[in-house]
């Protein structure tokens, strides 16, 4: 396989934006990725596109926006991981010389979908296509109170663990244009908010919204012509989640120390090594369960790595120094990629206020779809360096 | 909704969550739910799956009557829910005694939210869930506790 890198990454602010069409919004993004790798639309041999709820299609209609036609254009949909699936496709075709250059991009406009009808909230239920789940209560909010519920009596962490992480991702929030909210909570008042399923609360809880983020994808080899800052990807590993592999045991996400370990063994680091994290905070409790799974703590200590203070500037790694899902938004498709931005960002030494020092070593977490046992349908870890 | 003989009788604007997922299946006349088994590695799967997706085996799983019994592995209370269910319902995640790696998602009833009490034996008991758009109302597996003194009758349910 050939070293990949990216040479560009763009994204559009996230928000609540009807009228600005899908297609439109990756085009935005992936434009930018492109002016920040210096080349051109016509230079893109392939497009490789997430989404859910959009028209059919979508990868043609972003590329269309972009000013170009007639190259194949790549599909992805796998819940809110779609682009984090559409990124390793278009890395695959780069790294076993198919293409030498693509453009990855996530889109959702969610906002015109859910006012259409055509995506409905509740969990998407492995591996049954019926969601008997969902018909008889579960909610997308309820799958993580009941994750943090069963955690709570396992291994002692408190409704404050949880809401810390809230306070955590507003407050680096405030920092990034691209959020879609951008203000700082004290614990009072995540804690005070709303109650949507014990013990989360509004704060706690990832927003709706509209968004498009893209990356520039090429060999390591011609990356050199393009930026002096590459970005080399050093792991990539999509699985799924796994029947009944979290009901006994450790109170886990098994799909997620699977994907971990092998992009971990693959990358050659250990999550020792990682300065940055993108992690897929849709709820506070997912964060604070996957510092564990993701090996940055023991099991059972997620509450302790975020009483300490370990996953936030000046701790052990900076965990969603863009806001998280819970701030800067959560368009489902345009996330895995967003999360990829970010961390090439962060990488790249572009983030201004939110830079977190000295960066070398990224890392993305990004799951799609959850069922009853806590098995992920989708789950995604990419690793880069610079 | 009522149980007579351990038959599930309907009203005629009821219906339950799914297709054959209760059995009377002869025991003691009592409701129990249907439930599948792996031949080779005896898996048991609620909802019914063709397949054992624990072993991959390519034989087709047979029936399993469960004996409705569980323990409570976690719970939320939904404050916010779909159209059709009334808020402030009991969401729990059950582990059933035929088989602790089946964890099944279902409301409490018949309890008071202060009464509950992670891994407090329940038992398995048909309550309508919800309505539907058309009118029709859902029945659905919800789960009691097991101990009598525990059951506060029409407490943590949908009011039917």
């Amino acid at each position: 396989m050939r070293e990949v890198a990216i040479i560009g990454a763009g994204m559009v602010k996230f928000g609540k934006v009807p009228d600005y069409p899908a297609a439109k919004m990756g085009g935005d993004a992936a434009l930018m990725a492109l002016e920040q790798a210096g080349m051109k639309p016509t230079q893109m041999q392939a497009t490789f596109c997430g989404n859910i709820g959009n028209p059919p299609n979508i990868g043609q209609r972003v590329n269309g926006e972009m000013g170009i036609t007639g190259i194949p254009a790549f599909n992805h949909e796998n819940a809110c991981a779609s682009s984090s699936a559409a990124f390793r496709q278009a890395f695959l075709s780069v790294a076993n010389d198919v293409h030498d250059y693509v453009i990855a991009v996530g889109v959702e406009n969610m906002t015109s979908h859910i006012a259409s009808g055509v995506m409905s909230a509740g969990p998407l239920v492995l591996p049954h296509g019926a969601n008997v789940e969902a018909d008889n209560g579960m909610l997308m909010p309820g799958v993580f109170a009941l994750l943090g519920s069963h955690h709570m009596a396992e291994y002692g962490t408190t409704e404050e663990q949880f809401a810390k992480i809230a306070v955590k991702n507003h407050a680096h929030s405030v920092h990034n244009p691209y959020a879609q909210y951008q203000k700082e909570f004290t614990l009072e008042e995540i804690l005070e908010s709303r109650m949507v399923c014990d013990p989360l609360t509004l704060l706690q809880c990832c927003p709706i919204g509209d968004g498009a983020a893209a990356v520039v994808l090429t060999t390591a080899e011609n990356a050199k012509k393009h930026t002096t800052k590459p970005i080399f990807v050093a792991g990539s590993v999509l699985t799924s989640g796994k029947y009944k592999a979290s009901v006994e045991g450790p109170v886990q996400i098994e799909a997620c120390a699977r994907a971990a370990k092998e992009c971990y063994e693959t990358a050659g680091v250990g999550p020792e090594d990682i300065d940055v994290i993108e992690l897929h905070d849709c709820f506070s409790i997912h964060e604070l369960v996957a510092y564990e799974d993701l090996g940055l703590c023991p099991k059972g200590e997620g509450g302790r790595f975020i009483d300490e203070g370990l996953s936030d500037y000046g701790g052990k790694v900076v965990v969603n120094p863009s806001g998280g899902l819970l701030c800067k938004g959560h368009p489902i498709g345009a996330t895995g990629v967003a999360q990829l931005v970010e961390v090439v960002w962060q990488l790249q030494g572009v983030c201004g206020k939110r830079q977190v020092p000295d960066a070398k070593v990224g890392l993305t977490h990004n799951g799609g779809g959850f069922g009853p046992g806590n098995e992920p349908g989708a789950m995604s870890i990419t690793i880069v360096k610079s | 909704m009522k149980i007579e003989n351990g038959e599930l009788i309907l009203e005629p604007d009821e219906i339950t969550l799914r297709p054959n997922i209760f059995t009377s299946a002869g025991r003691n006349g009592t409701l129990h739910l249907l439930a599948r088994q792996c031949v080779d590695c005896g898996d048991i799967s609620f909802p019914p799956f063709r397949h054992c997706l624990k072993c991959e085996s390519d034989k087709e799983t047979v029936e399993k009557v469960l004996n409705n019994d569980a323990t409570l592995l976690s719970y939320t209370i939904a404050r916010q829910v779909m159209p059709g269910f009334n808020p402030n319902y009991i969401l729990a995640k059950v582990r059933m005694e035929d088989d602790p790696t089946l964890v099944l998602v279902a409301q409490l009833t018949d309890i008071k939210p202060e009464d509950v009490a992670i891994g407090m034996e329940l038992t398995m008991v048909p309550k309508i869930i919800k309505q539907l758009m058309n009118g029709q109302k859902v029945v659905s597996y919800c789960f009691r506790p097991k101990d009598p003194s525990k059951v506060s009758l029409g407490e943590g349910g949908q009011s039917e």
